[in-house]
């Protein structure tokens, strides 16, 4: 890994990019700047361009860039893993093949026996190593491809929607594994469409809209600007969407509690937490169930 | 943009290697394209072979068998564009664009597996033409390997040059599949060079086939003479360098093909 110790780890000062053949830019005017031992969550709505941040940044797609970006101190390419959204695997090739291709190109030869172990290692790949990628689930080959992407211990690792198609567990031990790079220094920048991915992957918040880049702040400074609600969406009688503002409880709602604190009639859609985060959903009713919220801090 | 990211992977060789060792088990894994490469050459030469091709005689079986192996050789520019197209069917140029491993090293590792398929089938049916067939052998079987080896690298660089300048798949394999029979048709790879028309045989000249077939037959029913052979390898070793130089300036990591197989 290139000594990030001594700077910011990752460096994006006025990044402008503009597809070809497109007049006005996808992004404009970004800045970033990520410690060692950061992870920058960036959210943002379908289409925003949270893709497109990811891939001008590490300089892998077509069109017109400008800006600076910088890796640590003259860090170079292997300073910097990129998984992409879509798992990116050679289907016949075995798990280990397609780390080893990665390893080859990223490694010094006497390196890559030793990398390949290590990571297979460290995403519990062991009994799926030998396995064409074919056959794997979602999920599995998630995990080889991000395996396959930072199979070079890069001290910068750019995630881009890392959870699609993880079950639970599986998402579990990522966060584990993301949570343990953190702590080692390592820079992260992760996208995700939904905010649990970026409270439990993330230490500060981006918000990818109108074209920039803007930072919300450290996740604790987020998290604690308002107090904790739910958020109840739905339709009254009169056939109008509504939105409704609930104070979030301390701990578990049951559904007669929501529903005496909404108007006769409403037709609910969803429930969504802010400022709080939804843990389980408990109870036996077959439309919506008694829903238990984390105690806010 | 000022990106001090950006680094070359090490080495020609060591780029080479690593792609060419997973393209080789891509390729291995994929039976269909091992099979048709040498069983459709077979299947043609030995039911048109001596019909079409306007030879009669001793060796004209050989030939005939050798004419085909010469047409079919270039199903090398369609496993050799699709080698390169493959990155964009699974999603893993991001990484390569990402990487920037050394051109020349990516561009080699990527065409050797097909290429020597390719070169390998010429050699089985080469071998074939001469021991089982009667096809004589005025020169030396090395003058066979080289323009073997050569129109396999025209080949191989046409598939290279052909990626680079389509987007689709089926673009480039429509493209392959028609130098494929046209080339080889001009070339005299099918019909006897001197059978074919005048307009055919000025075209004939542009193409890899007619140089690879040139030397064949100077080498088999010729005088084995290497100012002939050496001709056709300078004119073939030009369209690999023509194919590959100008593949080479149109290549982009970064380009935006069509993810469709």
């Amino acid at each position: 890994m290139t000594n990030v110790a001594e700077g910011p780890a990752l460096t994006v000062e006025h990044l402008t990019f503009t597809y070809p053949n497109t007049a006005s830019p996808q992004l404009e005017d970004v800045n970033l700047r990520l410690m060692a031992g950061a992870a920058a969550g960036v959210l943002g709505a379908n289409g925003a361009g949270k893709s497109t941040l990811l891939r001008a940044i590490t300089g892998t797609v077509a069109g017109a860039t400008v800006g600076r970006v910088e890796v640590g101190i003259g860090g170079t390419t292997r300073d910097i893993g990129f998984a992409t959204q879509d798992v990116a695997l050679y289907p016949t090739l075995t798990v280990a093949e397609n780390i080893e291709q990665s390893a080859s190109l990223l490694l010094h030869r006497s390196a890559v026996a030793s990398a390949i172990e290590g990571i297979i290692n460290e995403f519990r790949l062991d009994h799926l190593a030998d396995r064409p990628c074919h056959e794997l689930s979602g999920g599995q080959r998630r995990l080889a491809h991000l395996a396959v992407s930072f199979v070079h211990a890069p001290a910068v690792r750019f995630l881009d929607e890392p959870t699609t198609a993880l079950d639970f567990e599986t998402r579990a031990n990522l966060i584990k594994i993301v949570r343990r790079w953190v702590a080692e220094g390592i820079a992260i920048v992760v996208t995700a469409h939904y905010p649990e991915d970026i409270e439990d992957l993330c230490t500060e918040l981006h918000l990818l809209g109108d074209h920039t880049l803007r930072r919300l702040g450290s996740l604790r400074e987020v998290q604690g600007r308002g107090q904790p609600v739910i958020v109840v969406t739905g339709r009254t009688t009169a056939g109008e969407v509504e939105e409704i503002t609930l104070p979030a409880p301390n701990d578990a709602i049951d559904v007669e509690t929501l529903r005496d604190a909404l108007p006769p009639g409403f037709a609910l859609h969803s429930v969504e937490p802010r400022g709080t985060r939804l843990r389980d959903l408990l109870g036996d009713d077959p439309t919506l169930r008694s829903l238990l919220v984390e105690e806010p801090a | 943009m000022n990106r001090t990211t950006r680094q070359p992977a090490d080495s020609v060789l060591g780029t080479a290697q690593a792609i060419g060792r997973s393209e080789a088990r891509i390729l291995w894994r994929d039976r269909t394209a091992i099979v048709f490469i040498f069983v459709l050459p077979a299947v043609l030469a030995g039911i048109l072979g001596p019909a079409v091709s306007g030879l009669a005689g001793d060796g004209a079986s050989g030939q005939a068998a050798l004419g085909f192996a010469v047409m079919f050789s270039f199903m090398v520019v369609t496993y050799a564009g699709h080698a390169f197209f493959r990155e964009h069917w699974y999603g893993t140029n991001a990484r390569l664009a990402l990487i920037r491993p050394s051109r020349l090293g990516y561009g080699l590792g990527k065409i050797a597996p097909s290429a020597a398929l390719a070169f390998l089938q010429l050699v089985i049916f080469g071998i074939i033409a001469v021991v089982f067939l009667d096809l004589p052998l005025a020169g030396g079987p090395v003058q066979l390997l080289g323009a073997g080896a050569l129109l396999v690298g025209a080949g191989a660089a046409l598939g290279f040059l052909f990626f680079a300048l389509t987007r689709s798949t089926a673009t480039l394999s429509n493209l392959a599949y028609l130098v494929l029979v046209t080339f080889g048709a001009l070339g005299g790879a099918i019909v006897v060079f001197d059978r074919l028309p005048r307009w055919s045989q000025w075209l004939g000249y542009f193409t890899p086939q007619f140089w690879a077939m040139r030397a064949a037959r100077e080498t088999t029913f010729g005088h084995g003479s290497w100012t002939v052979v050496g001709q056709s390898y300078l004119a073939l070793l030009g369209f690999c360098l023509v194919f590959g130089v100008i593949g080479a300036w149109r290549f982009d990591f970064n380009a935006e093909k069509d993810a469709t197989s």
